[in-house]
């Protein structure tokens, strides 16, 4: 998957980048409007992530010079603004979906990925673990062609680690992911154990074992399946 | 009460002493001026009846005892001199009336008699009586006119005043005041000074929306930085434990200022008013709203042990959309973050609005400062307080009215939020 990272503020453009290359994307980096409408105009790429506000221009322009290029390339706003106006226009003129600073690394990597399932279909149409398939829109579980009847947020919790497998992902990243921002209203994450307690055994009975790790404290691991869990 | 009012009644308090006093002394006037008539007349009529009786001529018919039919005895019949006395009138069916009467004594060919002449009081005090009467209709009559005539004249003067008063009354303090010109010197001086006063703090509260806006926007990139560096450091491999709580605890911290800095930016832009111009104001359907997010916020209430209990009914609010969803995420998560365990929470939406009721600690502050920016009203929650003051925000410039009350026998805290035509109806019935 060949993405172009376009991101003015250098630290949180490393950032990206490396997490973005360990969860496999073969990235391009631009840090300027000039830099960024040059590669969008001579390079195909399958998704490209914006900042909104760059040196030389907005990535607004360079939104619409990517649709009116004609590339197909998925678009995820990265913007530091919350302006609501912002996010409408951006998504009127055909951006993917968008996302507010500060993020997640992993929230990143698994909106680039719902993107490039929904704009590719074909090159990356389900998500796999073991006898484990999620579908591409992120709605069915199943193993082993048997559907696990899970509930939304279980779903939304699995789909976060199948995107960002082998990652330690702190409780307060799962559960900003699944609950957003009505998360203010939680006095401790503590909650989140009982949702993955039940994932897990529901797809134990169906006949997949998560190999999640606990980091007591910090977080959960999502590890590759033992070896007896694939078919 | 109003300056006018005020003004009238001191008018019609001096004038009324005025009159009062006015009255008295012209009475008084007039009845020293009849009485000194009366006495000159009588002083007169005895002089001429002294020499007629000095001549041994008869004054009084015998049998007629009218009270003003002088008359001559031998015994004096009162103190020589003049004075007031009473008498039986015949003609007034023998009432008492009052007399002036002078006793002289005159030296008749028959020997020295006592001469009594008297003249009626009665008219004398009917002129008196019919003269004040006159005196204070006319003066009554004055007074009303005045009156009138102040008022129209105050209303005249005044009306820069007013017109004034209203904007200062109506200002919101984001524009300056535009203030009618008026051709009377001190209302030029007043607005001018107004004006001023006014562009000043219109122009510091743009500079603070300004800097909360900009701070706040500044402040994501680097929090962008930060919680990215975060990220990464969980992922080294074989990160030792005793690092793990230091980078939640760091995770903890770049949420909480995230969140910060979001609410701080979503007020100043309430303030702003720019939701008004994304979308036009109409009505927002309260209740979907309220049960998307009550189905988002279960686990929370599932893990709190909170009973929940609704009363939906269709409910609409004029509110840009956006902010419809941010008031009631807030009041929700209100209610639930500073709940007890095992508490209850009840929500019921209706024509009237938005009611919320939780149970809850006492609140450590005073009922009108609940609403405040920074305010903490439970020590024990990391929440900066700033999720009621949205609220609050919202409902100040979309006109809506927000009531807090806290019953402490059931330990209940009880928000409303209506239209304030709603809440005026519910007060008529």
């Amino acid at each position: 998957m060949k993405l172009l990272l376009v991101e003015d503020e250098p630290l949180l453009r490393n950032a990206l980048l490396s997490y973005l290359t360990t969860a496999g994307f073969r990235c391009e980096v631009a840090s300027d409007y000039a830099t960024a409408h040059e590669k969008i105009h001579l390079y195909e790429y399958d998704a490209v992530l914006l900042d909104l506000t760059l040196p030389g221009g907005t990535g607004l322009d360079l939104l619409r010079a990517i649709k009116a290029h004609g590339a197909r390339a998925g678009v995820l706003i990265l913007t530091a603004r919350d302006a609501l106006a912002d996010k409408l226009t951006g998504l009127e003129l055909g951006a993917d979906d968008y996302l507010t600073k500060p993020f997640h690394l992993a929230e990143v990597a698994a909106r680039l990925r719902a993107v490039l399932r929904r704009r590719h279909p074909d090159g990356q149409p389900a998500l796999h673990y073991g006898a484990l398939v999620v579908d591409a829109a992120g709605t069915t579980a199943t193993v082993a062609d048997t559907a696990v009847a899970l509930t939304r947020k279980e779903l939304e919790l699995l789909t976060y680690f199948l995107t960002n497998p082998g990652r330690v992902l702190t409780k307060e990243n799962l559960a900003e992911h699944a609950w957003g921002d009505a998360i203010d209203a939680a006095d401790s994450f503590d909650f989140l154990y009982t949702h993955l307690k039940n994932l897990r055994r529901k797809l134990r009975a169906a006949g997949c074992e998560l190999n999640l790790r606990t980091l007591y404290g910090l977080g959960y691991q999502l590890l590759p399946p033992a070896p007896d869990s694939t078919p | 009460m109003k300056l006018l009012a005020r003004q009238n009644r001191y008018y019609v308090a001096i004038t009324l002493i005025l009159f009062a006093l006015g009255s008295a002394a012209m009475f008084a006037g007039i009845d020293l001026i009849s009485r000194a008539e009366l006495d000159e007349d009588l002083q007169v009529d005895a002089d001429r009846l002294s020499r007629l009786a000095g001549a041994g001529l008869v004054i009084a018919v015998p049998g007629d005892r009218q009270p003003v039919t002088p008359f001559l005895a031998v015994a004096q019949p009162a103190p020589a001199g003049l004075c007031d006395t009473i008498l039986p009138d015949p003609a007034e069916s023998g009432e008492l009336t009052p007399y002036r009467q002078l006793t002289t004594q005159v030296l008749t060919p028959a020997g020295p008699r006592w001469l009594v002449v008297r003249r009626s009081l009665l008219e004398s005090d009917d002129v008196g009586l019919i003269t004040t009467v006159v005196m204070l209709s006319v003066m009554g009559l004055l007074l009303a006119l005045l009156l009138l005539v102040n008022r129209w004249l105050s209303r005249r003067l005044w009306a820069p005043l007013n017109a004034t008063l209203r904007a200062v009354a109506a200002y919101d303090g984001a524009q300056p005041l535009h203030l009618p010109a008026t051709d009377t010197d001190e209302f030029t001086q007043l607005n001018a000074a107004l004006t001023q006063m006014s562009s000043r703090v219109a122009r510091e509260m743009e500079t603070l929306r300004q800097f909360t806006e900009n701070a706040a926007h500044e402040t994501q990139t680097p929090l962008a930085i930060l919680r990215a560096g975060l990220d990464q450091l969980g992922q080294v491999p074989d990160l030792p434990p005793a690092a793990w709580p230091p980078l939640t605890d760091a995770q903890a911290g770049v949420r909480r200022l995230s969140r910060l800095m979001q609410s701080l930016t979503l007020l100043s832009k309430i303030e702003n008013g720019q939701f008004s111009s994304i979308a036009p104001l109409a009505p927002v359907e309260i209740t979907p709203l309220v049960t998307i997010q009550l189905d988002h916020l279960a686990d929370f209430m599932a893990d709190k042990r909170l009973r929940l209990t609704t009363e939906l009914a269709p409910c609409r609010l004029p509110l840009p959309a956006a902010l419809a969803e941010s008031l009631v995420g807030n009041l929700l998560q209100n209610a639930i973050k500073h709940n007890v365990p095992g508490g209850m929470i009840n929500v019921a939406t209706g024509p009237a609005g938005l009611m919320v009721r939780n149970t809850g600690p006492t609140p450590v502050t005073a009922p009108e400062h609940f609403f405040e920016r920074f305010r903490k009203h439970d020590p024990t929650t990391d929440s900066p307080g700033l999720g009621l003051a949205i609220v609050a925000q919202i409902a100040r410039v979309y006109g809506l009215s927000l009531t807090y009350t806290f019953a402490p026998d059931a330990n209940q805290h009880v928000l409303r939020v209506g239209t304030l035509a709603a809440v005026s109806a519910a007060t008529r019935t």
